[in-house]
């Protein structure tokens, strides 16, 4: 953003100005992954991997700045990993290339992002990232210095996904099929192109001792992290894709009767009708049908959060799912999102990449955001109980991990402490506990003094907290007393000896 | 040893669909008590006609049922006479325990309210572990905590050997019902559904019967000292209910529109300035002696968060909705335009 804008945004939203302000003085790239003390973990003194971290701020514009930002090696392992998949996925998109030549690159990939020195040239002229493949081989070169235990793990990934894409580009070219029909379709779908994404960076979460090594079998989480994701841009970018002809909305959601019905007409047959004037109602109502689907996939993104111990790894991670619920606010109940390509605006985003840095806080605006849908939702939308459970469960993932009763406040003094609301019934129940606890350890205490004293031979009676105090200060008084005396006898015997010293 | 069950209030809302869910499943001894016979109803059930607080009718019940099970759902709901509501849900529940325990009966599952340990605050994600209010919010309330009390101590006694469990059902609807729909939908017949008191934030707790109804027949199948969830459900209480909390504005509203009307503007009406309404509404009904069209207790019930944590029942009872929201609200308003049809022809 240049001075000028900046400048502009001042008058016209002074909010936002700071927002933006405090972001660029404290949270933009910390990380300089060409500093010669980060060399050992971003390899930046190898031209094959200088070359890579082109790459991945040529081919990903939002993704290279919070992976840059991840620690350690997993950076680069991150950022390989992306560009494996960024190749894979531009012999994929390629629409110049007939399926017979696809099918065999696909299908090895595998193999081939081993092969020292395999490039590929073949790629249409108009193809974004064709100039990856180009020089594919630095990717390739890089991939070989990896720690084994890494390079399984992607390439694992790599198989699952080109089977998936390849199978799906198969389908594409040979029955003229243009939509994707069932849910359950476009489930996989995501899942290839996106869940397996999420499975692959858990995993190397795990390899790396960064986080647990549980947290790498938890695929059904991992699988629900990406496709929050990818489900919130494939509704977004809507227009855009209808645009060039890729449709990935199920006909299962845009084709349902009960939206034409709700307006008196027939189901939609046809995906570009949704932006055709006369239309734009029944098209909110299968766009509520598409929010309703992500918003099932939340609560999951939270519970994933919620398992991970690195804060660099929960930012990376963090980031893009409010960034997506932010985005699925902006996008419900919003017709501008079928006639152009709409964004959250650059303080939103600022402000949500310096508020998710954990998992309360993360809660919290997800909730905020479900409250806001839910507000926009109306009674003539079909979808409109369904939005309200899919909000309310989110409500309720809040209220069981992060009781609304207790509160936590800083003093002055820096420290934090928490604080029950009165007000709330729950509070008394928790009021009760704590102070059952407490009990509980200092009978445990004193049972345990009383054990030793009688082991000693000299049993002491169990007393409470005011008798160990008196006796403490009994103590302190001793040797008050032990001190002053010999203080007093030293001056004595000072003055006592004192012509003697001369 | 087949299992036998007598359901008090077995005619009832929720009591008739337990008798369903029981003889879906093939039970062969399935018996009701009620105060009222049944409009349909079934050759498989015996039924016994009494009143639950007079002690021959029912002790004579459980002697010819000889039931191994009883579920006792039989209640007087908000809005009947305070004596006759204890009488019914206490005294009743009384009754019910000593003919059980008089006659050996190894089971009792009882069905209480969401709403014992409900004190007028907002509750949001409330559990078991809450205590019951010292100041109850209203006489049925307290009616069915006593009750409920009464039950759960039976189990701890024990020289019977009669096991217990009270189910804490939360916000009921569903076809038969005489309570919610029917009011919701009055109020859409009356054209007052343009109102709304409060800011619609807070979240309430719904149960479509027939989720209620399967709790209890988990809650029975546990109660056998056999089952290996035996100890997690004696002598425990449950909340039950759908497990999806919505805005408590958006359930008669999804009501209406389920029924064809969605209102054009809505007034909302701040919670603060309903309260001063419904005192000076209570004022005046007071004065004149009629029914006040707005009370501060019905202000409370549609402004406050009121939504328990299943969590529990989920665990010891493997207890999950079945049904949706949205089905139990198409299933509602199927049935409600129903009997509106033949109430109708009635006439």
């Amino acid at each position: 953003m240049g001075v000028m804008s900046m400048l502009v945004l001042l008058l016209t939203h002074p909010v936002e100005f700071r927002t933006l302000l405090q972001y660029k003085i404290w949270h933009e790239a910390n990380r300089d992954i060409s500093a010669p003390s980060e060399w050992k973990h971003s390899g930046w003194d190898r031209k094959s991997m200088r070359r890579c971290w082109e790459f991945l701020d040529l081919t990903s514009r939002s993704f290279s700045g919070v992976i840059k930002e991840v620690e350690g090696d997993l950076a680069r392992l991150i950022c390989l990993f992306y560009l494996v998949l960024r190749g894979l996925d531009t012999i994929e998109d390629d629409m110049t290339l007939p399926d017979e030549k696809k099918q065999p690159l696909l299908r090895r990939f595998h193999e081939l992002t081993v092969t020292p020195g395999w490039t590929f040239n073949e790629n249409g002229p108009d193809e974004n990232d064709r100039q990856l493949l180009v020089e594919y081989n630095v990717v390739i070169d890089e991939l070989l210095t990896l720690d084994a235990k890494y390079r399984d793990v992607i390439l694992d990934i790599t198989l699952k996904m080109e089977t998936g894409m390849a199978d799906y580009a198969h389908r594409a070219s040979t029955t003229g099929e243009v939509y994707v029909e069932k849910i359950s379709d476009y489930d996989l779908y995501c899942h290839y192109v996106a869940g397996l994404v999420g499975e692959g960076v858990t995993r190397l979460f795990s390899v790396s001792g960064k986080e647990a090594p549980w947290l790498g079998e938890q695929l059904e989480l991992a699988n629900s992290m990406g496709l929050m994701l990818q489900k919130t841009n494939i509704i977004r970018d809507y227009r855009e894709d209808v645009e060039d002809k890729r449709y990935f909305w199920p006909r299962e959601i845009w084709g349902r009767e009960i939206y034409g019905k709700a307006v008196g007409r027939p189901a939609f047959t046809e995906m570009a009708q949704m932006y055709q004037p006369g239309n734009e109602q029944q098209a909110l109502w299968v766009q509520s049908g598409m929010v309703v689907d992500v918003l099932g996939h939340a609560v999951d993104s939270l519970d994933y959060l919620r398992l991970l111990k690195t804060q660099s790894v929960f930012n990376f991670c963090a980031i893009p799912q409010t960034m997506a619920i932010a985005t699925l606010c902006l996008c419900f109940m919003n017709y501008e999102m079928f006639q152009r390509n709409i964004k959250i605006r650059k303080a939103e985003a600022a402000s949500l990449i310096m508020r998710s840095t954990n998992p309360r806080d993360v809660a919290y605006i997800f909730r905020d955001y479900a409250r806001k849908i839910h507000s926009k939702a109306v009674p003539e939308d079909p979808s409109f109980l369904q939005i309200s459970v899919a909000c309310g469960k989110i409500e309720q993932w809040c209220e069981q991990h992060y009781p609304s009763f207790v509160s936590v406040s800083a003093s002055a003094s820096g420290t934090r402490q928490q604080v029950f609301d009165s007000y709330d019934a729950r509070s008394q129940v928790a009021e009760a506990t704590e102070k059952r606890d407490q009990e509980r350890a200092w009978q445990k205490r004193l049972a345990a003094a009383s054990a030793n004293g009688k082991a000693n031979g000299a049993a002491k009676p169990l007393g409470d907290g005011k008798e160990e105090f008196k006796e403490i200060l009994m103590y302190v008084f001793g040797a008050f007393l032990l001190v002053f005396g010999v203080g007093v006898g030293a001056v004595w015997l000072f003055l006592r000896y004192y012509d003697r010293f001369l | 040893m087949p299992e036998s069950y007598l359901v008090t209030g077995g005619n009832g809302l929720l009591g008739s669909h337990i008798v369903r869910l029981l003889l879906e499943r093939s039970e062969t001894a399935v018996a009701v008590f009620d105060i009222a016979p049944s409009a349909d109803p079934d050759p498989r059930v015996r039924v016994f006609l009494g009143d639950v607080t007079n002690r021959e009718d029912f002790a004579r019940a459980v002697k010819d049922s000889n039931p191994t099970c009883i579920i006792h759902t039989a209640a007087l709901i908000q809005g009947a006479p305070k004596d006759a509501m204890f009488r019914v849900n206490v005294e009743g529940t009384r009754r019910v325990i000593e003919a059980a325990r008089a006659d050996w009966v190894p089971k009792l599952v009882f069905t209480s309210s969401a709403s014992v340990v409900f004190d007028g605050r907002d509750q949001a994600g409330v559990d078991e572990s809450a205590p019951y209010p010292d100041v109850p919010f209203d006489d049925y309330n307290a009616s069915k905590a006593m009750a409920e009390r009464l039950v759960l101590a039976t189990n701890e006694e024990g020289d019977s050997g009669l096991k217990t469990c009270s189910l804490r059902v939360a916000g009921l609807f569903g076809p038969g019902d005489r309570n919610a729909i029917p009011g919701l939908m009055g109020a859409l017949e009356a054209g007052r559904t343009s109102m709304q008191i409060g800011n619609n934030t807070n979240k309430f707790d719904f149960t479509y019967i027939p989720n209620a109804a399967l709790a209890h027949l988990l809650a029975a199948d546990r109660l056998s000292p056999s089952h290996p969830k035996h100890d997690l459900v004696a002598g425990q209480a449950f909340f039950i209910s759908n497990g999806a909390p919505v805005p408590f504005w958006d359930f008669p509203r999804a009501l209406w529109k389920e029924a064809g009307h969605v209102s054009a503007k809505i007034t909302v009406l701040p919670r603060g300035v309903a309260m001063v309404l419904a005192v000076l509404f209570e004022f005046w009904a007071w004065v004149t002696g009629t029914q006040p069209l707005l009370t501060r207790f019905r202000v409370a019930m549609v402004t406050t968060t009121r939504w328990c944590d299943i969590s529990k029942a989920r665990e010891a009872l493997d207890y999950e909705p079945k049904y949706s929201m949205d089905e139990g609200i198409r299933k509602s308003v199927e049935w409600w335009m129903e009997s509106k049809k033949s109430r109708e022809k009635q006439l």
